[in-house]
Order: C-alpha cells, then structure tokens, then sequence
C-alpha cells in the first residue's frame, strides 16, 4: 500500500517538475520573443536612418548639384586650355 | 479478504484510468492524424502571420560606382478622419506643410472613412508632418526609385512604374531592358504569434526573397555631364527643338555617354508627356543628310571602285535624272574634284558619281553590312530600327539621293556604330551600356565587348579616316578645331520630309566623327533638331561637337601622339 502511495507521490512530483519547466521555459520563449521584437525595430530603424542618410549624401554629391554650388561661389569653366608638351621646368632654384 | 477487495479495487481504477487513457488516445489521434490537414490551416489562420519580403531592386551604376538609379525611403502618409475633431484646423495645419490646397484635404477627411491617403511624402515632409503631433496621422514605409542625379540621364535609364498588376516595373532604357534582372524575386515570412500578438522566435519559417541584380554601366558620369550641359547650352543657343549627344569608346562600342533634349525628370516621370520619355537616340529614325556620304564613299573605296584622288567627271553641273535636278547644297560646282574634295565640299553631285559607281546591289549589301535595317543591338528597351527596300524596289533616283543620305531613315546608333567602323578598322561593334552584373551573393558576371563583323578593310578604312580628317580641316566646318587632335568627321544637313516634300527651314543639323584620327579612341555624334539661328550642321551641331571633344579629350589627357 505503501508503495502504491509513493508511486502516486513520485508522479506528482514528475508532473509539477514537469510543470514548473514548461512554464519556465514558455516565459523564457516570449520575454525573448518580445525582446526579438524590440532588436528587430531598433535595426529597422537604424537601416531606415542609413538609408536617408545615404540618400542625403547621394543628393549633395551629384554632380548637377556640386556643379551649382562651384558656380555659386565663383568657379567658372576656364576659356581655353594650356597643355604642356614639354618637360619644362616650372620653377627654378635660385642660385 | 480485505487485501483483495482493495486489489479489486485498485485495478478497476487503472482500468478506468486505461480506458479514459484509449479515449484520449483515440481523441489524439482523432485531432492530430485525421483532422490534422483541418487543424493547422485554422492555426495558421489564426496565429501565423504571413509577410510578403519585398525584393530591392538593383542598382544602376555609372562607371565611378555613383548610382544613377538607386532606392530610397519615403512615407506613405494617411489619416484616421474618424477621430479627428476639428477638420478645418486639421486640414489648414496639414495643408501649411504640404503644396496642397486646405480644401482638398478638407474634402479627403470629411469622407466617411477609416483611412485616406494624405500623399507620398519624404523624410523632411514627414518630419514636419510628426511635429504637428496631430491625432490620427500614420506613415507607412515606401521604398521608392531614386536618381541622384535627376534628369542628366534620364533617357537612358528610363524609369520605374507600375504595371497592370500594380507591381514596380522598368520601362524603356536601362531599367526597361533589364527590369528581369533588376527587379529581383519576393520571399515569404511567416511568423507563429502567441495569444498577445508577439511573435514565437522558434517558430519562423522563411522563403527567401532574392534582391534584385546591379548594373555597372559604362555610362561615364563626368562624360555624360559635359555631353548633357553642352548639349542644353547648344540647343538654347540655336534655338532647335531639341538633340541629341551620343560618345561611343570606339574600340569597343562602349557607350560613355547619351544625352538628350528635351528631358523628363525619371523620378516625376508621370507629370510628363509619354512621348518625352522616348529616347530619340535609339528611336527616333531621321534621314541622315551629307554624314551618310561618308559611308557610301568607304562602301566605293572598299571595292575598289574609287580611289582617294579618283576625279568626278559630272562635278561641273548640276546632274539631270529621272525628269529631278540634283544640286549641291550651296549650288556651286567644282569640275574634276578628287574624292577627298567630294567628302571636304560635301558635294552632292560627287556623291551621284560615287553611288553609280557602287550601283544599286552593292549600295543594299553595304547598307545591311553597316546594320541599317536592323536594330544595334544596344542594352536599352524601345529601339528602332527601319527597313531597307530590297534591290527590286530601288530606282536610279533613289540609289542617287540615297548615296547623299536622302529617302534613308536610320536612327542616330546606327548612324554612330556604322561610322565608328571607320574608326576601328572596318570592324562594326555592338554598342552597349553595362560592364558587369553584380548578382546578391557577391559574384559578377562581365559583359564582354562583341564585333559584329567586319564590313571594310583595313586600308579602306584608314583611307576614309584621312579624308574624314581633310574635310574637317578644310571643309565647311574648318573655323572649329580641336588642335593638336586631328578630327575625322563630317558634318550634315539634312531636310526633313514635310508631307511630301522637304522643307528647306526645317533640317536636322548634325556631326559624325572620332578622334584622335592616328588612334580614334572616341567616336561621337551631335544631332540638333531643328535649329533656327542656322540650319546647318557646320554652324550648330559641330561647334556643340567641338566644345565635348575639347573637355573629353582634357578629361581623358588623350594625346595627338
């Protein structure tokens, strides 16, 4: 009879054991999954804010807008070309 | 006795406890092998979340790895007019952001609606927009088309839009011809939720999405900017409809550059007419006028039939055919010209001579040897390509006025690739406009250089080239240089068809050559639709030739040598 008792006992005890990891783990699985979520916006958010800074960096580089900006502050396209075919010195050494 | 009853007892209870077990086993097996199918769509209906994985589309890239066409972020911004109290302040705090009208937005929000589209705004916009903290106001991330550098290549690149089904796709140019490769193939997600929604990190299954292929093009940014500005300049400056710019590596057809005016902006390409997004370079087919003598005139020395100093002997006078007059264009005659002198006066009366000479068969196998009657081949989506009558249809007249680029049609390519085998030996190349495909997993497929066939001989070429060069030098363009470069080139003038007829107003003024003439390295044409301060090509489209060649050639340090 005894016996029988601690049998019962003994599968209790397996059943709440048993019980006690599933939920632990269960808690674990969706503290992580919500924490998943959270990585998961903030990479969304930083691969959103790398792409309008790339974006930003593409429209300030262009040549049509750098052309317009060096014309702004004074460059011009030069009138004529000098080519030098020689290898002439352009500056001397003072003696 | 006792022992017995309970042992009785306690085996009645496990039997019940078996019994209760068989059911929940069958009720298993019930739910879990013959409902099972039933079982998991209602599961996944209700707990899994399925996720379109929308691919990127691919880059398009100029030769320096500038992006002419890339992707960027904006938001599609909507309303809840639901919980919004005050619409007129609503709309009127709205409408000072954005270039609309507060009454529209008014009318948008008072519809009996959950969710209307306020517009496609980008992220300054939508900043804004969230400091206005209004009720209500959501955005939605849209990954649209951009071109950094707005409509400098717009034609080439063509643009993205939406097809029948409403899916992106590429029209007309770079992103038309390779939409297959650049649009890439969408994946799947589908996430397990638990009961609050959030999802079973175990539990996601994935399809993968494969993002779109990059293009390398051989588009040269800087080339490309100095052909577009001098083209624009030009145009105003003549005052002409439009043109058109083409810069070819004469090698190897390597297309470094195509511009055209008028423009459309790629990115705003809806508030433009659909005719502007044609690109006149590949399909637009003209009657090429006096550069196409240059081509007659290497078909007659390639067979011998002419020489460089071959004297014309119906050069003196107008010539007489089939009950028309064919004149030169400035109605002066020069008797016993030389071939190289026919090519420098660009005389009409020359060509004539030239053309009998060829003949009717010969003049249509040079015209296919050349690849007119046939698209280039070029990479980009919409090109033309004419016919060519067969031998039967032609009559002597036609094969006169065809020998100086009259009663032909060719698109500007055609023009180009069949005047750059002058350039390159006689050989004629397929022009083209990407390098390299870059596929996602970092390998790369190269796109290498094709000669189509080889339509003159080494020494007819190089003795056409010369000619090319003297008429440069000494024809009707000589007061425009490129000194110390030697230019092979010819200019052209021709009229366009008006019901019938040529209008002698209207013409497409044009340039056609390569330089430097000892070792071409680029071969170009300028096209100028209808110019009004001159009609003719030695006044508009070769200065526009000349003011390219002078800053490609700095830019490239090309040498004489």
């Amino acid at each position: 009879m005894k016996k029988v008792y601690l049998l019962a006992l003994l599968l209790f005890v397996i059943v709440a054991v048993g019980q006690i990891v599933y939920l632990a783990q269960s808690n674990l699985l969706a503290s992580e999954s919500v924490r998943a979520e959270e990585i998961k916006s903030v990479i969304e958010k930083i691969e959103e804010d790398n792409k309008i800074l790339e974006s930003e960096i593409l429209s300030y580089s262009s040549l049509v807008v750098v052309a317009s900006r060096a014309a702004e502050v004074g460059f011009e396209k030069p009138k004529e070309y000098i080519t030098l075919k020689n290898t002439n010195s352009i500056a001397l050494k003072h003696e | 006795m006792k022992y017995q009853k309970v042992s009785g007892r306690i085996i009645s209870i496990v039997g019940i406890i078996f019994l209760l077990y068989l059911v929940l086993v069958g009720k298993l097996f019930y739910w879990q092998i013959v409902k099972a199918q039933e079982i998991k769509e209602i599961r996944d209906r209700q707990s899994t979340e399925s996720l379109e994985l929308v691919p990127e589309r691919g880059d398009i890239l100029f030769q320096d790895s500038f992006p002419i066409a890339t992707n960027n972020i904006n938001y599609l911004t909507y309303a809840n007019p639901k919980v919004i109290t005050d619409i007129p302040l609503y709309s009127n705090a709205i409408a000072s952001i954005l270039d609309y009208d507060a009454a529209s937005i008014s009318a948008r929000l008072n519809q009996d609606l959950y969710w209307v589209r306020l517009g496609v705004f980008d992220h300054e916009t939508k900043e804004k927009i969230e400091d206005l903290d209004l009720k209500g106001i959501g955005f939605q991330i849209e990954t649209s088309r951009f071109y950094p550098e707005a409509s400098m290549a717009a034609h080439l690149v063509g643009f993205v839009g939406k097809n029948d089904e409403g899916e992106n796709q590429g029209y007309l140019g770079l992103e038309g011809y390779y939409d297959r490769q650049l649009k890439g193939k969408s994946g799947k997600l589908y996430v397990v939720k638990d009961a609050l929604g959030n999802p079973i990190v175990t539990d996601v299954r994935e399809e993968k999405k494969i993002d779109g292929r990059s293009l390398l093009t051989t588009i040269d940014r800087t080339v490309q900017y100095i052909a577009d500005e001098a083209l624009k300049e030009g145009i105003k400056k003549y005052d002409a409809e439009g043109g058109s710019v083409i810069i070819m590596e004469s090698s190897t057809g390597k297309i470094l550059g195509m511009s055209s005016v008028p423009k459309f902006d790629p990115q705003k390409y809806y508030e433009y007419e659909g005719s502007s997004y044609q690109n006149p370079a590949i399909s637009d087919l003209y009657e090429p006028g006096s550069t196409f003598k240059v081509l007659v005139m290497a078909a007659a020395l390639n067979e011998g039939l002419v020489k460089a100093d071959t004297k014309c002997d119906i050069c003196d006078k107008p010539v007489q055919m089939s009950g028309f007059t064919i004149k030169t264009w400035n109605d002066e005659y020069h008797a016993n010209s030389t071939m190289t002198e026919v090519i420098q006066n660009s005389d009409n009366t020359g060509m004539v001579f030239v053309g009998q000479k060829l003949g009717i068969g010969r003049m249509v196998d040079y015209l296919e040897q050349f690849g007119f009657g046939e698209p280039t081949g070029i990479d980009l989506q919409a090109e033309v390509s004419g016919q060519i009558r067969r031998d039967s249809q032609w009559l002597p007249i036609d094969l006169a006025t065809a020998s100086f680029g009259q009663g032909i049609s060719v698109t500007p390519i055609q023009l180009l690739t069949a005047v750059n085998s002058i350039a390159n030996n006689g050989y004629l190349v397929r022009p083209h406009m990407v390098e390299k495909i870059f596929e996602g997993d970092g390998e790369e497929i190269t796109i290498k250089p094709e000669n189509r066939r080889k339509v003159l001989s080494d020494s007819a070429a190089e003795v056409m080239k010369w000619i090319m060069v003297n008429a440069v030098e000494n024809g009707d363009s000589r007061w425009v240089t490129l000194d110390p470069i030697a230019v092979a080139g010819k200019t052209g003038t021709a009229q366009i068809p008006v019901a019938g007829r040529y209008d002698p107003s209207q013409t497409i003024a044009s340039f056609v050559g390569f330089f430097p003439a000892q070792r071409p390295q680029v071969s170009m044409l300028v096209l100028v639709n209808k110019p009004k301060t001159s009609i003719y090509g030695s006044e508009t489209a070769a200065p526009i030739f000349f003011s390219i060649a002078r800053d490609v050639v700095r830019y490239y340090d090309i040498s004489s040598e």
